[in-house]
């Protein structure tokens, strides 16, 4: 099954160019990570996350890919988060995992315009 | 032993091993002299090995997991090793995946029966088996969250703190039922609030002490306690109204979270019990 690494917090307006930099850094570690199907990072423009919020989706084939993906000692993905967890507003940051509630199949099906 | 498939009446029961834990022989038979525990147990330079276990029950449409094992957020201690992989690798070798875990029971909070219930991702901590509803005793979490210092190294708060964040945490108050056939018991000593599985099903019995008693022996003698017993005294009278119930007979099956599942009553030839 599908599953979605999904994680949100905000940012004080004046750490933001620090923020950013480190947020590319971790997009070019991430990339070193074969298990990860697809990766959003998206900031807010307009919603109810304090500004200035963000929000970052891993998706991986299964739960299992997601757990080999992030144990000891290959990954160092911790280090690449702890400028993030630094620079959140505190009581922002907040992670999870994710699933589809339809099945992948019925998703994609909807992600499409039936005309 | 590893990955043993049992039943107990209408309920699947399949032992999970997260590796060996190495400790000297004193640390687990504490006043037993070594002359008699190293007659039942074999040892190197005081050194024993004994077994990490979890175990996965099936009964109705309840996966339930007892203990998670020490897990995988950090490295391993040295005194543990996983030669044949960690328990969520014995989970797969019985043909389960975490999703489908919708029970995890912790006997108590000590790292190496909790460490397990959460996982490390991009520096957040996160609920190993996400659909599980963890069931762990109220007494256990006061204990775990504000330890006494004599048990303060073998709780860490990231096994247990997240659960509540994330809203799959039950705290029981006691005793409890968690399917027609598998029940949870309170019995306090080895921490304030250890609790152990009951199952009983379709005339057979089956129980799953948790670290009431490390080894077999210590439970066929109650009064063999373990230096790692937080309240001795308490335990000792924990693990006689155990045996009561394991002694009314059919030869039920008792499960550790140290020494392998075997049917009672064991037989010795220690000469303390029979």
């Amino acid at each position: 099954m599908t599953t979605y690494f999904v994680a949100q917090w905000s940012v004080p307006a004046d750490r933001l160019a620090e923020h950013d930099a480190a947020l590319t850094r971790l997009l070019a570690h991430t990339r070193g990570h074969a298990a990860i199907r697809s990766l959003q990072a998206l900031r807010q423009r307009w919603g109810p996350l304090p500004r200035h919020g963000y929000l970052w989706v891993e998706e991986y084939d299964s739960l299992d890919a997601l757990d080999r993906d992030s144990r000891p000692p290959a990954c160092t993905c911790d280090e690449q988060w702890a400028p993030i967890h630094a620079l959140a507003v505190e009581g922002t940051f907040r992670a999870g995992v994710w699933t589809n509630p339809l099945d992948d199949e019925a998703a994609i099906e909807a992600a499409r315009p039936s005309g | 032993m590893v990955d043993a498939d049992l039943s107990i009446g209408a309920c699947r029961l399949w032992v999970l091993q997260d590796g060996w834990l190495t400790d000297d022989g004193g640390s687990v038979f504490g006043r037993v002299p070594k002359a008699v525990w190293s007659s039942l147990v074999s040892s190197r330079d005081n050194q024993i090995e004994l077994p990490v276990l979890g175990y996965l029950i099936e009964s109705g449409q309840e996966l339930i997991l007892v203990d998670s094992g020490c897990g995988t957020k950090e490295e391993l201690d040295p005194q543990f090793k996983r030669p044949d992989g960690d328990l969520l690798v014995s989970l797969a070798r019985a043909g389960f995946d975490p999703e489908q875990v919708t029970i995890v029971l912790n006997t108590h909070l000590h790292t190496d029966h909790a460490g397990g219930n959460t996982r490390r991702h991009n520096g957040s901590i996160l609920p190993t088996f996400p659909q599980a509803t963890y069931v762990i005793q109220e007494r256990e979490w006061a204990s775990a969250r504000s330890p006494h210092p004599l048990h303060a190294d073998l709780y860490h708060a990231p096994d247990f703190e997240p659960l509540q964040a994330s809203g799959n945490l039950r705290l029981l108050n006691g005793d409890s039922q968690l399917t027609d056939a598998v029940g949870c018991r309170l019995y306090p000593g080895h921490t304030p609030g250890h609790q152990i599985v009951v199952i009983s099903s379709a005339g057979q019995r089956g129980a799953i002490v948790g670290d009431l008693a490390t080894l077999r022996w210590q439970l066929a003698d109650p009064l063999w306690t373990c230096p790692y017993d937080l309240l001795p005294a308490i335990n000792v009278d924990s693990k006689r109204k155990v045996l009561e119930w394991l002694d009314a007979g059919g030869s039920p099956m008792v499960a550790f979270g140290h020494d392998q599942p075997l049917f009672w009553p064991i037989a010795t030839d220690s000469g303390h019990r029979t």
